[in-house]
């Protein structure tokens, strides 16, 4: 048969059978997500699929958008560095256009914090993200999230007027913004409309930051080391003051302390009261601590501060640097914005996307940056109820108290209940039964406060007075060595947050009685009685997370997580410099000096050269002095280029395994890695350098009684080996610093094309940037107060905009990379920001 | 017949302008159904043409393309290509042709299975 020119008997059923697979297949992928892959179809359309992203990547040169709550125009202009400086003419109009901004580049950001932080992310990823989600409920943080919203709706109308307008702020834009703009992540997940923003979500994200960085429970280390060593030996090797002071708060020593004591030698296990500890507190035990444990992953918080006072200034005015350390993260925690309003606010710094304040920054008087101070808030208390499965009282002083109780339901992508918890409070906190045991916490950073009030407040301080009464009754938690300079010259630092008064002046190392309130905190430190300082005579302040106050002088304890290098390091290079100018203040925020490997290198050398005079069993003399003719060339600066880094790194890492082997879990080298029920910090390694003798160098899987001098020699030779097996030949470029060290920034869904890794950076132990794995300087700053201007530099590794076609989206890493800042532009109305300077317009009207 | 004379005779390819038109300004309505909706419409109108499968395919193809050149125009359709792409597990930019690909399937699938339907309609009505 033959219509027109086809001859129909030539169509093969094959091509038709061929195009019917195919048109079903392509409409199914087309239509249908597919577990995790979205729906091609609306995926890949150029009109509104993930192209059109292209389309919004870039800020347009002039936009105007409604926000009907507005009290009158707000203007916003964004500057190359895409930072958006918000001119406004009340301080709520203000916050909602920070909302609005914040929402525009960081919409996906702000949401996935809010379901991480409410413990519903189950609802993305279903059950298997049901631990996480049960760790932050059974933690409180929603319940708590919640009283502290009704607390400041109750009690602090500004505040709560305040988290209003910025959340009216990022609705706006949700409600404004187009199909086209939805973020990339959100179409990834299938997910096409995003749920409306609430003041709560605000206080959600202070309780995960207070989860973050004040989750400390030192009771547990102690513990689980006194299981395998005793209770005498696990308290020595988890002191409770650091042995290295070189304290926050000045204690007019011209050089660090150390308080080197004899370790208690290794006993006999304590397989009652240790194992009970741990079996009670084994799920409390952070998940970040527990991996740590296992040899994977260790947390390095490592933010410094410090600030120098006009006299040891190059500039004769305040200068001020800080570089909080976090969990890096594409997009970054921090945004950068401005926000002025004539005659009341102006303040230039970065805020957490969420937050309706700045948390970092400048106004035209003063300067601020935290460090985490890593006190022990945070106590256990066993508890009698009445029930052993639904329990309904716990008892306390005689009596039966009503306990409160809340049903959490974690659902499922698709609304189904996966799990339903039923959880209980006592007077103290949360309550949980583990291993049998009922335990309730206490923990300050559940407790109500208003740490919004605290921000707006000292972003209008004019000195650092002002700033300390402003921070005072309102910050809680977690708690931060809070680091000010004003223009008038002053400089001071003070530890601030709620610090439990514990009965009888007990430590927080003791599982205390619930069924007695005499067991209860007593109260708070005084603001008074906190570790601080102000305009000292050293001429400088500086903190990085060491014991914040020297403990001769200290009435009180305060426990915690300490690191002394660091600080050991800044206040060195402080010393040692009586004019510091702007410049130098940035290049020590990447210092490559360690006062670390200052400490031990001479230990290897010198156990090396001790060895090479007698042969000692099981030790090459030949590869030990190698290794340490290798080690003796290295400046002890972990540089980018340097080649010779790598080897302490890997001795000091085979010293930690050879020394703590009394602390090895059994059969924990099978799979290559050593892993230890916990590891002693540094510090007391060093400690324990200074006593050749202890019992503690004997590695007691060999009949042979080692000596300090054979493990450290064993050890440099051991990473000599090492070395070569991975890097190859020392003298190549194998060994170099930059191929060896990376930084891994990874995107919140941890999609490596969304993500920067392998990134080369300078720094390593004991550094100021030790800027290791998924750790690093999560912002840098730089602030010249000076009387008549304040100058600030700054940068932070990623971009203003969450959107991965952007080039806001990680423009600024390579300065990061490289330790460079940028100079922060501060106009102080809209023409000071010049048509060069201005690389996008925004106007927020109440109406069209 | 030389060369030139056979080009001289190639018909106009209709049924793939008019295709990739229909997608260039159908998307922005209706999204990707676009692609399925304006190949059946071409197919059926020019059912008889032998090359109609093809024509459309490459109309679709270019109403596509030609949307993903408006998407470039403001410059990042390759960084959006690398990471969204690499989120499909698509890396080095492979998510360009991947689209393309996606939409030429679905246009020659659908425009086989049309003509071969108004052929065999056809041929009854016949």
């Amino acid at each position: 048969m033959k219509v027109g020119k086809l001859k129909i008997g030539k169509i093969k059923g094959g091509r038709q059978v061929g195009a019917a697979v195919l048109f079903v297949t392509l409409m199914a992928v087309g239509a249908l997500s597919m577990g995790r892959v979205p729906a091609l179809g609306p995926l890949l359309d150029p009109a509104h699929g993930v192209w059109a992203l292209a389309r919004t990547a870039e800020l347009p040169n002039d936009a105007s958008a409604v926000v009907s709550t507005l009290g009158s125009t707000v203007e916003v202009r964004y500057d190359r560095r895409g930072v958006p400086h918000i001119f406004a003419t009340r301080d709520d109009d203000a916050y909602r256009a920070l909302g609005y901004v914040v929402a525009r580049d960081r919409l996906f950001q702000l949401w996935l914090q809010t379901m991480a932080s409410s413990g519903r992310l189950t609802e993305i990823a279903g059950a298997q993200a049901l631990p996480l989600d049960r760790e932050m409920r059974r933690l409180a943080i929603p319940w708590s999230a919640e009283r502290k919203l009704a607390l400041v709706d109750s009690t602090a109308p500004e505040t709560a007027r305040l988290a209003r307008a910025y959340s009216d702020g990022v609705n706006a834009y949700i409600a404004h913004m187009s199909r086209d703009e939805l973020p990339l992540e959100f179409r990834l997940l299938g997910i096409k409309t995003v749920a409306r923003w609430e003041p709560l979500n605000s206080l959600l994200l202070f309780n995960r930051m207070g989860w973050t960085l004040a989750y400390i429970v030192p009771e547990l280390d102690r513990a689980l080391a006194a299981s395998r060593v005793g209770v005498a030996a696990a308290a020595s090797l988890f002191p409770d003051n650091s042995p290295i002071q070189e304290p926050i708060q000045p204690n007019g020593r011209k050089a660090p302390r150390f308080d080197f004591a004899r370790l208690t030698p290794a006993g006999a296990a304590d397989s009652i009261g240790s194992q009970t500890l741990i079996a009670a507190l084994g799920d409390f035990m952070p998940a970040s601590a527990a991996a740590a444990a296992e040899g994977k992953e260790h947390r390095t918080f490592a933010s410094n501060n410090w600030a120098v006072a006009p006299r040891r200034s190059a500039t004769g005015e305040a200068l001020l640097a800080g570089d909080p350390h976090l969990e890096l993260t594409l997009p970054s925690i921090w945004y950068e914005a401005q926000l002025v309003v004539p005659g009341s606010l102006d303040v230039y710094g970065v805020t957490i996307p969420g937050l309706p304040a700045v948390i970092l920054g400048f106004n035209r008087d003063i300067a601020w940056t935290f460090t985490n101070t890593g006190a022990d808030v945070l106590d256990f208390y066993t508890e009698r109820v009445d029930a052993d499965s639904h329990p309904s009282r716990y008892f306390v002083d005689g009596k039966w108290v009503p306990l409160e109780q809340r049903i959490e339901r974690y659902r499922g992508p698709d609304g189904d209940v996966l799990a339903v918890d039923t959880l209980y409070f006592t007077h103290r906190g949360p309550l949980r039964r583990e291993n049998g045991h009922w335990l309730s916490m206490r923990w300050t950073v559940l407790e109500p406060s208003n740490e919004t009030e605290g921000f707006r407040l000292a972003a209008k301080a004019r000195d650092v007075d002002e700033f300390q009464r402003a921070m005072g009754p309102y910050y809680r938690s977690p708690a931060q060595n809070m680091l000010v300079a004003d223009r008038h010259g002053s400089i001071a630092i003070r530890s601030t947050g709620r610090f439990p008064v514990r009965p009888s002046g007990g430590s927080g190392f003791d599982i205390r009685d619930g069924t007695t309130a005499a067991s209860d905190w007593r109260g708070y430190l005084p603001p008074e009685f906190a570790p601080q300082a102000r305009d000292p005579e050293q001429g400088y302040l500086a903190s990085a997370n060491q014991q914040p106050i020297d403990p001769r002088v200290a009435p009180y304890w305060l426990g915690g997580e300490y690191e002394a290098w660091r600080a050991v390091r800044i206040n060195e290079l402080l010393r040692a410099d009586s004019a510091v100018t702007v410049d130098q203040m940035r290049r020590f925020q990447t210092d490559p000096g360690s006062a670390l490997a200052d400490l031990f290198v001479p230990y290897f050398l010198n156990a090396a050269r001790a060895l090479a005079a007698h042969h000692s069993a099981g030790i090459d003399s030949a590869k030990l002095a190698e290794s340490a003719r290798l080690l003796g060339q290295w400046d002890r600066r972990y540089t980018r280029e340097n080649t010779r880094a790598i080897l302490f790194d890997l001795a000091y890492g085979e010293l930690v395994n050879r020394t703590w082997d009394e602390l090895e879990l059994p059969g924990a080298r099978a799979g290559g890695r050593v892993r230890r029920v916990v590891t002693p910090s540094s510090e007391v390694l060093a400690e324990l350098l200074a006593d050749s003798t202890s019992e503690w160098w004997d590695d007691r899987r060999t009949a042979h009684r080692e000596t300090r001098d054979e493990i450290l020699a064993s050890s440099l030779v051991a990473a000599l080996d090492s070395a070569r097996s991975r890097y190859g030949d020392p003298n190549k470029k194998g060994w170099t610093w930059s191929r060896v060290r990376h930084t891994n920034i990874w995107h919140s869904l941890h999609l490596p094309s969304l993500s920067a890794l392998d990134l080369p950076i300078q720094g390593g132990r004991g550094t100021l940037s030790p800027g290791s794995g998924i750790f690093g300087a999560s912002w840098r700053m730089v602030v010249d107060a000076g009387e008549n201007e304040i100058k600030a530099w700054g940068t932070y590794p990623g971009g203003q905009s969450g959107n991965p076609a952007s080039s806001r989206y990680k423009n600024h890493l390579q300065e990061w990379i490289d330790g460079e800042l940028e100079p922060l532009v501060v106009p102080k109305w809209i023409p000071e920001l010049g048509a060069k300077e201005t690389a996008s317009r925004l106007t927020l009207r109440s109406r069209e | 017949m030389t060369p030139s004379r056979r080009r001289q005779r190639r018909p106009l390819p209709l049924a793939g302008v008019v295709c990739g038109a229909l997608v260039v300004l159908g998307a922005w309505l209706i999204g990707w159904w676009i692609i399925p909706a304006a190949a059946l419409i071409a197919s059926v109108i020019w059912w008889d043409r032998p090359a109609v499968t093809l024509e459309v395919m490459w109309g679709a193809v270019g109403g596509w393309a030609v949307l993903l050149i408006i998407d470039s125009l403001h410059g990042r359709s390759w960084a959006l290509a690398r990471a969204a792409g690499g989120a499909l597990f698509l890396p080095w930019g492979l998510l360009f042709p991947a689209t393309l690909l996606f939409a030429a399937g679905l246009a020659w699938s659908v425009a086989t299975l049309a003509q071969a339907a108004c052929a065999r309609i056809s041929a009854r009505r016949a």
